[in-house]
């Protein structure tokens, strides 16, 4: 089966930016590493 | 999440098409963190434009929940914005879609809100809010609707 993986943007204004361009949602996951 | 949840192929699909999806490690990003009030993870928001939380679930979720969850997250995004006639399809997918999730209860809730405002008919509010008190009667929705 092919995966598919999420675009992950590392770099929240990067994502604001984005979410504007494209008038979508901004997902914001805060995860803990480890 | 990032074991179980986040490589499931629907989820990145889902996340993918309609989201611009961010992920920053907490304890690098402790400004943003607080200005979130995000002090346990996984935390899971969905922003508007203007960088409004509209939507925030604190735990993990199974791909099946998170999938109806971000059909509930999408439908805020829209109602938020009052764009209710996008809004009241989302949440309708949610609960024809995922009957038995956690989810469906609140996206009924939503569907009456979005048609109501949208129309001023208090019976379509209704409509749904019967639904809910009918087939979700557990549900803290459910008592929430109970001024019908």
């Amino acid at each position: 089966m092919q995966e598919t993986k999420i675009n992950w943007i590392h770099d929240y204004e990067k994502g604001v930016g984005r979410a504007r361009d494209e008038k979508k949602p901004l997902f914001l996951d805060f995860f803990k590493d480890g | 999440m990032g074991t179980v949840t986040y490589p499931n192929m629907q989820v990145a699909t889902l996340l993918n098409d309609y989201f611009v999806p961010v992920q920053v490690d907490i304890e690098t990003v402790s400004k943003l963190a607080n200005e979130f009030q995000a002090i346990w993870t996984p935390n899971l928001n969905v922003l508007d434009r203007n960088q409004k939380r509209v939507y925030r679930v604190e735990g993990w979720l199974p791909p099946s929940e998170f999938i109806a969850m971000l059909g509930v997250a999408r439908g805020q995004f829209y109602l938020r914005g009052k764009k209710y006639t996008d809004a009241e399809p989302l949440f309708k997918a949610v609960f024809e879609q995922h009957p038995r999730s956690q989810f469906a209860p609140e996206a009924l809730y939503y569907r009456g809100v979005s048609r109501y405002l949208n129309s001023h008919e208090v019976d379509e509010l209704k409509e749904d809010w019967i639904m809910l008190q009918r087939f979700y009667p557990q549900s803290r929705w459910s008592l929430r609707s109970n001024i019908l």
